[in-house]
């Protein structure tokens, strides 16, 4: 299967800011494509491919991005990246040996918690996953889930006891995924946690989670160490789902009510033409 | 080393030992590999009340292996979100949705499974009436060996096996007493009386054999450990002897350039 | 001051500390240290703890001990009054139990290693990694068979030791690295043993046997 146009073109996380230094340079590997992330003395990030070409950079939301295409388009935004008071925390890369669009649309999954995060961010009996509103939004062209709600024993590192959690999901390109989640401390607000993945090729990849949290107290190894427990519970999972690409032929796989966001994230891939990590006929 | 690969074009009909009957237990869930030209994975599991069955290894909602699942009462779930599913492959249930009754149309692909003289089976054929051993043993152990069927079956027929209980192990040949399409019986003379030794094949890959041993009825641990001491000797010898033919002609081309 | 852990929740040595500590029913301040994406062991704070830079690193007072092993045998010389978890007073025991901790070691070094690979993209030879890890699950697998003659569902005997808190998680997280279960019949069933000891703690790669909640189904 080739590239397609749609994954080529886009942006991905290639390495932490923060970890990069000065005079130093690391070799990461998009779509089959080996490129070489290098800082100069005097700061700036440059990103080059194999064949000795320049490929774009961007720096935000504490990592740097680039592309083996030529995007038309800015890097997504994310407006609480920019509000005081926020913590931002860099989890750093997990590899998987799972298709980059399998790892987003389990980001995207409440029902797995009771089982996979137990008495984390879900305990049986409370398995119900009520009925939440799921959108693409033509004009920002993104997929959105809002009014979701679920019982959770301990939602976040800052969390004392069980409580119903409220969440948003939102997927503003195909390989990253936010959530945003009902913030403990603070009421009214939302923390964010947002998941960035780079494909390294179809079946395998990076995965950065990445939180800009409200949270004054935790020490900052504990909440990165609290979102790599979380993640690291769903990678044995990933590494087991057959086929390792994610089946968009609607016929492979059973949905059920509680799966609307991954249907329309499904639908929304194949209306992009997103093919790349994707199975597109059952095999 | 001729590595059996025609009988893989079709891919093996009738039943295939997966595992010994002691090693599935109640509420007990494994993943078994069927050789073939599509290669089969399949979850084998084992019901409170005993009834094993065996499912195409991936659960129908999204894929996940359902050999990682576990069972409560007469039912496999999914440890992914849990859904469960009865011995007739049929989705009994669904967490995300408790009050909701699964339809019909949500399904495990199923396989013919049966517990079988300690040995559990499967068939892909729903009516297979395959005349399957009754040898009365009792589970030795199941081990893999990097080797062909058709390899492990000729170095069978030449080994020997410990049949006393003494310090200074005694051996005797054995012989192979009958052979049939995944079993062979192996038979050895001691003081006493014979020691057989059933073993079982199953084909992982045409290099790649696991196989599944049973010994006579209540064997002393002692013997059984020695017995168990004798398959990983049999093994190791079966998985060097293409080492040792090619480092041979290494050396002899090193001597003759 | 009680007992405290420098710890990092991925780690499998870690998780042997953590592991026996709940079994016992210890207490203890668990310290985290960043170990991915930061890099913190290897830097100079936690260098003075511990010059290997290697975790856990246990703490009890004057005492420091930086080898999961050692942390072992510490803690259940310590703390663990029915003599069941280090048997010390029995030359036997004790011989197979030092022989199992260092064989705990060979599992870090390779079922260990190809899990840092795979998970967080290590450079090291991943082949010699999984080749070693088999070799090493075929012996550990050879001697549960036999135990399981002996009517014994653990490495010494008919009660879990910190022989098998040690062999324990490197062998339930090599699928982690790629090195999997199916082979393995006797390690499968000594896994679900240890799982089902009373206190038990999961770590992530090691899932939460569901089956003990048995409330419904069939």
């Amino acid at each position: 299967m080739t590239t397609s146009d749609v994954a080529r073109n886009d942006w991905y996380p290639v390495a932490i800011d923060n970890l990069l230094t000065n005079g130093q340079s690391e070799v990461v590997v998009l779509m089959q494509e080996e490129l070489t992330i290098s800082r100069g003395n005097d700061g700036v990030i440059k990103v080059t491919a194999q064949d000795g070409r320049p490929c774009p950079v961007a720096i935000n939301y504490g990592h740097v991005w680039s592309s083996i295409g030529q995007p038309d388009h800015a890097l997504f935004d994310i407006p609480e990246a920019h509000e005081d008071g926020r913590r931002m925390v860099d989890c750093g890369p997990v590899r998987v040996k799972a298709s980059p669009l399998r790892v987003v649309e389990n980001f995207l999954d409440i029902a797995h918690f009771p089982f996979v995060h137990t008495d984390i961010l879900g305990a049986e009996p409370h398995t119900e996953v009520e009925p939440y509103k799921v959108e693409i939004r033509d004009t920002v062209d993104e997929v959105w889930a809002t009014r979701v709600r679920f019982f959770q024993p301990q939602a976040a590192k800052s969390a004392e006891e069980g409580q119903m959690t409220d969440y948003m999901y939102r997927v503003p390109a195909p390989c990253t995924s936010i959530l945003y989640k009902t913030c403990p401390p603070r009421p009214g607000s939302w923390d964010v946690i947002a998941l960035f993945v780079r494909p390294i090729s179809e079946d395998l990849c990076d995965a950065y989670a990445w939180m800009a949290l409200y949270d004054e107290t935790s020490k900052q190894s504990d909440l990165v160490q609290f979102q790599q427990m979380i993640f690291l519970q769903d990678r044995s999972i990933l590494e087991n789902q057959i086929p390792r690409l994610l089946p968009l032929d609607p016929k492979m796989e059973v949905p059920t009510r509680a799966d609307t966001t991954s249907i329309a994230y499904r639908r929304w891939l194949k209306r992009k033409g997103m093919t790349y990590g994707a199975q597109l006929v059952a095999r | 080393m001729n590595a059996d690969h025609s009988e893989f074009v079709e891919g093996p009909d009738g039943w295939i030992p997966v595992a010994l009957s002691v090693d599935l237990p109640e509420a007990g869930v494994m993943r078994a590999v069927i050789a073939g030209a599509q290669p089969l994975d399949l979850v084998v599991w084992r019901s409170r009340s005993g009834q094993v069955s065996a499912f195409d290894n991936r659960c129908p909602h999204r894929g996940m292996r359902l050999s990682f699942g576990f069972v409560r009462g007469e039912r496999l779930s999914c440890i992914y979100h849990g859904w469960q599913y009865g011995e007739d492959g049929g989705c009994r249930h669904i967490p995300a949705h408790p009050d909701m009754t699964p339809p019909t149309s949500i399904c495990a692909n199923t396989y013919a499974c049966q517990d079988h003289d300690g040995v559990v089976w499967v068939s892909k054929g729903a009516d297979n009436s395959d005349d399957l051993p009754n040898f009365g043993g009792q589970g030795l152990r199941s081990l893999s060996v990097e080797r062909g069927e058709t390899v492990l079956r000729k170095l069978l027929a030449e080994t020997h096996l410990p049949v006393s209980l003494t310090s200074d192990m005694q051996m005797a040949e054995a012989a192979i007493a009958t052979q049939t399409r995944t079993s062979l019986v192996l038979e050895a003379r001691s003081d006493a009386k014979n020691l057989r030794l059933m073993v079982h094949f199953q084909k992982i890959t045409p290099d790649r054999t696991m196989l599944h041993v049973q010994t006579s009825p209540e064997l002393p641990a002692e013997l059984r450990i020695s017995l168990s001491r004798w398959a990983e000797r049999f093994r190791w010898s079966a998985e060097n002897l293409g080492t040792m033919i090619n480092s041979w002609d290494a050396t002899s081309q090193e001597t003759h350039p | 001051m009680g007992l405290q852990l420098y710890d990092y929740v991925l780690s499998g040595s870690a998780y042997k500390a953590r592991l026996f500590m709940a079994l016992l029913g210890l207490d203890y301040q668990s310290v985290s240290i960043d170990f991915h994406p930061g890099g913190e062991h290897k830097k100079s704070d936690f260098l003075q703890i511990n010059p290997a830079g290697t975790l856990p690193v246990l703490v009890d007072g004057d005492l420091t001990l930086c080898d999961t092993q050692a942390i072992l045998a510490y803690l259940a010389h310590k703390f663990d009054t029915t003599n069941q978890w280090y048997p010390t007073n029995d030359p036997v025991a004790t011989g197979r139990i030092l022989q199992w901790l260092a064989f705990a070691g060979r599992l870090t070094d390779t079922a260990g290693a190809a899990r840092l690979h795979d998970m967080l993209g290590r450079s090291l030879d991943i082949d010699a990694a999984r080749k070693g890890a088999h070799k090493a699950l075929r012996e550990l697998e050879a001697h549960l068979t036999e135990q399981g003659f002996r009517g014994h569902a653990f490495l010494i005997g008919s009660k879990p030791t910190i022989a098998d808190i040690a062999c324990f998680p490197y062998t339930a997280l090599a699928p982690d690295g790629g090195i999997e279960h199916d082979d393995y019949p006797a390690i499968r069933k000594w896994l679900i043993a240890i799982r089902r000891l009373p206190g038990f703690i999961e770590m992530p790669g090691i899932h939460r046997l569901h089956d003990m909640r048995d409330e419904d189904g069939g």
